[in-house]
């Protein structure tokens, strides 16, 4: 059975930019990807990194209780390669994503924010 | 002054199996830009998880993310599911799960070099690959009962034993397959002309791998020591041999070269498993509704492939999210192809053993 040692680091819209920013180290840090989940009242988001050559060990930058049309930033200045996670995430979630282009997953006919829980649940 | 020609690469086309659509622009035959779209085969499958299936069926809906690289969906969600229900699977089990897992990859990686040959104009030789290429997928065969899209990972242990009969079949095989693959891989690393269109060509740096957080043979060509095998406890490669492969070149040559090492180590690690198989059974019984949330990380052929699993007690998963190394690869693909020539937009993309299916799921 795996056991990750998962370090939890409490952060809020407002700042998760600025402390990714001092945190993340390009030559330690190997970001992962970007996950919501939704509660059916509010999204919980998840930025998620790995350390090289270091085993078992993931840090999240985690902020709860996110209103669902809330802004959400883009971490491209910090790590470029963050748009294909954020425009997966504004289209699966219907996001406010920074600088996310709409419509690469989903068709432009599809419903929109199919991973909300109101989409599937039958509320 | 140079002629400007905007040129479509897909969404089909012959070169890729799979839809992906690349819009470049050039210039005297020079990319200057790229879009891309990736999400031709979303079919819903992370919404389907937590809305059409009870958790135990869900590794049946994930191992059909892809045909290929099915064992690795199915086991990520499933090492996921036994940790929030502290289920502890044999070691004969994971030395099993460990075997396919391998094998699996054989197949890929050999099956994404012989294409490279392809589009390089060596359709013989992509041939002879997958030739080769039958012995892994008949030992898959034989062990799970399918050459693709294999149901082996269950909640608790694996679904078949390993008789005698396939122990010996399994080692002959193996040895086979070994010296085959030997022979390629000293064909694909000296060729004066197929090293034309391989060597110097996409090369992607080590900075380049690190700042795009390339995932994969892909970093592992650029230099970069990244590999969920090494950093994450999901199966006993450390019983095994596992050696973690890197070249430094970054270019399509050297992503050829490391597939064919782990393909030999691959080799190496499932002879050491098939014939060292601790006793035991090779299903534990399970009792209970997953809780709780979990992070995994695994080692699929083409890179790390992330899950995260939410439980809430009840027989259908609140969250499963699926990330999968080509989804990871694609930002630094985009950035490689400027300054390349179109000519060359063929072996580089091959090289890069794109799955759209598992980046669209």
């Amino acid at each position: 059975m795996i056991n990750p040692e998962l370090i939890m680091h409490e952060v809020t819209l407002g700042n998760i930019k600025d402390i990714l920013m001092g945190w993340y180290d390009v030559d330690k840090h190997h970001y992962i990807t970007i996950n919501a989940i939704d509660s059916g009242e509010t999204l919980t988001i998840d930025w998620i990194f790995s350390e090289y050559e270091v085993k078992n060990i993931m840090h999240i930058f985690r902020v709860e209780n996110i209103e669902y049309k809330s802004n959400i930033p883009s971490m491209m200045d910090v790590y470029p390669c963050a748009w294909v996670s954020e425009w997966d995430l504004a289209d699966m979630f219907d996001l406010n994503m920074e600088n996310a282009h709409r419509g690469m997953f989903l068709e432009p006919e599809a419903p929109t924010g199919p991973l909300l829980k109101e989409s599937y649940s039958g509320k | 002054m140079g002629s400007k020609i905007t040129v479509t690469f897909g969404s089909q086309h012959i070169a890729i199996p799979e839809p992906v659509s690349f819009v470049f622009e050039t210039e005297n035959e020079i990319i200057t830009k790229v879009d891309v779209d990736v999400g031709y085969v979303h079919r819903g499958i992370e919404q389907a998880a937590v809305s059409k299936f009870n958790f135990n069926n869900v590794q049946f809906l994930l191992a059909r993310v892809c045909g290929f690289c099915s064992i690795t969906h199915a086991g990520a969600y499933i090492h996921g599911v036994e940790q929030l229900l502290g289920v502890e699977t044999t070691r004969r089990a994971d030395y099993l799960r460990l075997i396919v897992t391998e094998l699996d990859r054989m197949h890929s990686h050999l099956l994404a070099n012989g294409h490279v040959a392809e589009v390089c104009g060596y359709e013989n030789l992509f041939m002879q690959v997958v030739k080769y290429r039958e012995n892994a997928t008949e030992i898959l065969e034989a062990i799970t009962g399918n050459r693709v899209q294999y149901d082996y990972y269950q909640i608790g242990g694996v679904s078949r034993d390993l008789s005698p009969e396939h122990i010996k079949m399994i080692n002959a095989k193996l040895v086979e397959l070994r010296k085959n693959v030997l022979k390629m891989r000293d064909f694909f690393e000296t060729d004066y002309t197929l090293g034309l269109k391989t060597r110097n060509v996409g090369t992607i740096t080590y900075d380049m791998a690190k700042e795009y957080n390339t995932a994969g043979p892909i970093a592992r060509a650029s230099g970069l020591r990244m590999d969920a095998r090494n950093e994450f406890d999901f199966l006993p490669y450390g019983e095994v041999g596992y050696v973690l492969q890197t070249r430094t070149e970054g270019d399509v040559w050297a992503r050829n070269m490391v597939r064919f090492d782990e393909v030999i180590n691959s080799i190496d690690m499932s002879l050491y498993a098939v014939n060292n198989l601790p006793e035991g059974d090779i299903k534990v019984k399970v009792k209970g509704k997953p809780k709780g949330e979990t992070f995994i990380r695994v080692e699929a052929p083409r890179g790390e492939c992330f899950y995260y699993i939410k439980g809430n007690g009840t027989k259908v998963m609140e969250r499963v999210r699926v990330r999968v190394p080509t989804y990871s690869n694609i930002p630094v693909l985009r950035e490689l192809f400027v300054g390349s020539l179109y000519s060359d937009a063929q072996p580089i993309v091959l090289s890069f053993d794109p799955c759209l299916s598992c980046t669209a799921r």
